[in-house]
């Protein structure tokens, strides 16, 4: 019997080693595959989402999150015209609540925002198990990235062995994907489909430290819906307005204030409905600006030399597009 | 045992067979040989081989063949 | 909830191992049961689950009125007469099989409406509707995860039970999880009750032997699935997308790759899942067996699948073959007809049914049936013209011993399963036949095409020398070595260096993420 006990340890204790080797191998590792700069070329899984590391540090606002209704909605260069604040749309496509939180964890390292904004079409992302995978591996990817950039293995340089990170690209759209194209939305009033309208367990969870997250580090949150047909509905956003509302957060439903915004679903989309185009993003942004600009004390920067290049940027952005 | 060894010979015809012959280890019958057999002793010897019979070991040697066949004979 | 995902390998199966080694002996089946009821409604809808249930109820049900019937004979047998036995028990197996029917009509009806109704329909509807001008609805169902696997084993479980292999079932708990067992209920092994049913019941004690050993499947399952097959699919759809477009040594690759990439994706799931099932202390039979070294057809097939060739032997070709009309029909053919043929008719006639079954069992259109047919053509072929080759081989004076005849054995029968995959995987056999065509037509494949065939040159060069890596292993163990036990005998640096490296090419060289996943194929157009 204690021979048994014995060897249990043993095995124990093997198996605990060879884990924390295998964890020092990869970390390492991971420190290598990690790309050396946030552009597609360095091997940057989403360029448009991480160009707030390479602004000035603590230059921003605001921060945005979502997925792609937000960087299909919200033009973060106007925001700042009209209203003078600073910001960025850190957003992906098919994003997720578990690596929106992990990107919010990024942006305190480089950022001190005032005010996070989540465009909450992410929360109702998958399914239980689906979500549920995807926390866990965001989770991985946060810890041991060498998971998420593996695939760079094909370009990788052995002097990234030992490189620092250095990133230094600015992404002028500010996180904005732009699109002309029109393709009006057909259909009825959406709002009163019947879609899932519950958060999963693992989005409940990590919508919950998300927020505890921006409040610990001094920013006030806000929840945004951008419009879109083919997505949202009623029960929706009810189950975001509960959650607001528990939790002290401003809500604002554009599904919902569609027509105060002027907004038009034979113009505004890009795809029949689910997203908008820029039309519509120009509307939804002036929109959203007012709404922050009634709730929240943000400093107009318009006038303030050091932010000259917004504006550039701005009627850069207008006369390129 | 006779007649079971004609059987045998007349299906792989230009192959040694005697009673202690190794049918399945030694390759001489596969799993269609088999299954080609059963039917021919069904018909030959009258009896009912059931899927439950066909297990390596009855059809092993031309002995546990006749042993098999001897025993379905009984129990009809 | 995919075998591969974070999800099953961190979460799931770690959490089960936990509950299961926590939990008193007695009621760690219970944990399988749930977990594995859980796995199921995670991986679908939660509805489906109702199927199963009603096969897993009737089954039950169904297993234990037989042994009713059974336990009637063997109360009266000793107070009867000889007569009166025999008629008792025709009796008695009379009212065995309307029960055996029942069971084949709720559990096969289920099978054959959720997966075949949209074939069988169209079928009738062109054959016969179309001069009525009427016609039976296209239905869209639902096709419960895992049917037409444990559709297989519930079939099996009663029929031996009818056979009287073994004795029906008391315990419900035990039939459910028969069925519903997590790491078989995808893609299998099919596995019969009386190999594992005693197994997930009783109570196993944490091994660590098993554990590493189940790891180091596991690991092996994850290299040929997301190394090799994974990144081998994205080539193959894009040549069987586009095969027009392609001849000669493109379309070859493409059907190589794709013979590479089913292999490894089935044999790498099935390793997971007996790797996972090794953690318990549970084993399950092998599915594969080196298949890629058969000298014929005959023998691929009792090495590639083998859980289902197993199956359909045993439930399909017995029952056929041993049936009393096929043994009347036999006779009938033995009295008329040749004597060279009806020694080989039982077999042909048995094995048409089996081909039928397998070619249908894999999906529900005629080009499976084709499929089956392709095999069963090639069997008939080896068997009728076996005199034949004898003597050419003889003429020829060929060494059937040598080694370069095994070679030529082997390579013959890859080329022939890369056919039969090539019927599998293209969209009709009118596509399929058209891709063989085009592979006799020259053309080359350079360097720099490559890059246009939905892979970089890097995943080529990484199947290629992942391909030879299994085959290779596939070589040293038909040589009667065991790589586990060769890598557990060395010294613990070396053991260590060898897993940890191991575990490293699978996560650097693995086929996941971005790149790979459903996101970038979505979005490659916007």
């Amino acid at each position: 019997m204690n021979k048994m006990k014995s060897n249990a340890v043993k095995n124990l204790i093997k198996a605990c080693s060879f884990l924390l080797i295998l964890f020092i191998i990869l970390n390492l590792l991971s420190a290598a595959f990690l790309p050396k700069n946030n552009t597609l070329d360095a091997g940057i899984d989403y360029e448009s989402t991480y160009g707030y590391r390479a602004e000035e540090k603590d230059s921003l606002d605001i921060v945005s999150f979502g997925n792609s209704d937000l960087y299909s909605g919200l033009v973060p260069l106007q925001l700042f015209f009209e209203q003078g604040y600073t910001n960025y749309a850190a957003a992906r496509p098919l994003e997720s609540i578990s690596n929106a939180y992990y990107t919010l964890m990024d942006v305190y390292k480089y950022q001190s925002p005032d005010l996070i904004i989540l465009e909450v079409d992410c929360l109702f992302h998958s399914s239980e198990a689906n979500d549920a995978d995807d926390a866990i591996t965001n989770v991985l990817y946060n810890y041991l990235p060498i998971f998420k950039y593996h695939d760079r293995w094909k370009n990788i340089s052995l002097s990234e062995f030992t490189e620092n990170v250095h990133y230094d690209h600015i992404v002028t759209n500010k996180g904005y994907i732009y699109h002309k194209t029109v393709e009006a939305y057909q259909g009825q009033d959406y709002m009163n489909n019947k879609k899932r309208k519950y958060m999963t367990t693992s989005t409940q969870i990590f919508l919950d430290k998300f927020v505890k997250l921006a409040k610990e580090n001094g920013s006030e949150v806000m929840f945004v819906a951008i419009p879109s047909a083919k997505t949202w509905t009623n029960d929706k956003h009810k189950t975001v307005a509960d959650y607001a509302k528990s939790n002290d957060i401003e809500f604002l439903d554009l599904n919902v204030e569609f027509d105060e915004a002027g907004m038009d679903w034979a113009t505004d989309s890009r795809d029949g409905g689910n997203h908008l185009n820029y039309n519509g993003a120009k509307k939804a942004t002036s929109y959203i600006g007012q709404f922050i600009s009634q709730h929240y004390q943000i400093e107009d920067k318009r006038q303030n030399e050091l932010y000259n290049q917004w504006e550039i940027d701005y009627q850069k952005f207008i006369k390129n597009k | 045992m006779d007649q079971l060894l004609e059987v045998l010979r007349d299906m792989k015809p230009g192959t040694l067979i005697d009673e202690n012959s190794q049918l399945i280890e030694g390759g001489i019958l596969d799993s269609l040989d088999v299954m080609n057999l059963s039917v021919e002793l069904n018909d030959e010897f009258d009896i009912e081989i059931t899927p439950l019979d066909i297990l390596p070991e009855n059809f092993a040697t031309p002995t546990t063949i006749y042993n098999m066949i001897k025993k379905l004979q009984e129990e009809d | 909830m995919s075998y591969t995902s974070f999800l099953y390998l961190f979460g799931f199966l770690g959490g089960m191992l936990l509950c299961y080694f926590i939990t008193p002996k007695r009621f760690r089946w219970v944990i399988l049961l749930l977990g594995s009821y859980l796995f199921y409604i995670a991986a679908s809808k939660n509805w489906v689950v109702i199927f199963i249930l009603v096969t897993t109820l009737s089954i039950y049900l169904g297993a234990l009125w037989i042994e009713k019937i059974n336990d009637i004979f063997k109360k009266l047998k000793g107070t009867l007469s000889r007569q009166e036995k025999k008629e008792l028990k025709e009796k008695l197996i009379f009212q065995k099989k309307i029960v055996v029917v029942i069971l084949l009509i709720i559990n096969l009806g289920l099978l054959v409406v959720l997966k075949y109704y949209n074939f069988f329909a169209g079928g009738l509807n062109s054959a016969l509707f179309n001069h009525l001008s009427m016609s039976l609805p296209v239905l869209k169902f639902v096709l419960p995860m895992g049917i037409s696997f444990y559709t297989l084993q519930a079939i099996g479980y009663f029929i031996d039970v009818y056979r009287g292999k073994y004795k029906a079932e008391k315990h419900l708990g035990k039939i459910a999880l028969f069925l519903i067992y997590f790491p078989t209920i995808v893609q299998g092994p099919i596995t019969r009750y009386d190999q594992i049913g005693k197994q997930l019941y009783e109570g196993h004690a944490f091994n660590y032997l098993n554990f590493t050993h189940g790891s180091q499947l596991i690991l092996w399952g994850l290299f040929k699935k997301i190394v090799i097959a994974d990144r081998a699919n994205m080539f193959v759809n894009h040549i069987f997308q586009d095969y027009a477009q392609y001849s000669g040594i493109v379309v070859m690759t493409g059907i190589l790759f794709y013979t590479i990439q089913l292999y490894t994706e089935f044999s790498g799931a099935v390793d997971i899942c007996r790797g996972s099932s090794q953690m318990f202390g549970i084993e399950l039979p092998k599915n594969f067996n080196q298949p890629f070294l058969s000298k014929d057809i005959n023998e691929f097939w009792q090495r590639w699948h083998i859980t289902l060739g197993l199956w359909l032997k045993e439930y399909v070709f017995f029952s056929v073959s041993l049936s009393k009309p096929f043994k009347k029909f036999n006779t009938f053919v033995k009295k008329f007809g040749n004597d060279y043929l009806s020694k080989l008719l039982p077999a042909t006639t048995a094995l048409f049914f089996v081909w039928i079954c397998n070619g249908l069992w894999h999906g529900a259109s005629i080009k499976y049936v084709g499929y089956g047919m392709y095999y069963y053509v090639i069997m008939l072929c080896g068997m009728y013209f076996e005199p034949i080759f004898k003597k050419i081989i003889s003429v020829l004076r060929i060494n059937i011993e040598s080694k370069w005849f095994k070679t030529f054995q082997v390579i013959r029968t890859i080329v022939l399963v890369n056919i039969g995959m090539l019927i599998f995987r293209a969209d009709s056999l009118q596509s399929a036949f058209q891709m063989l065509k085009s592979c006799f037509v020259p053309s080359q494949l350079p360097l720099n095409m490559i890059p246009t065939l939905g892979i970089d040159i890097h995943d080529f060069v990484i199947i290629i020398i992942g391909a030879a890596v299994v085959y290779g292993i596939g070589l040293i163990k038909e040589k009667g070595i065991s790589i586990r036990e060769s890598i557990s005998s060395m010294k613990l640096p070396l053991r260590w260096t060898i897993y940890i490296a191991a575990i490293l090419v699978v996560v650097i060289f693995g086929a996941y993420g971005k790149g790979y996943d459903a996101v970038s194929f979505i979005y490659a157009t916007f």
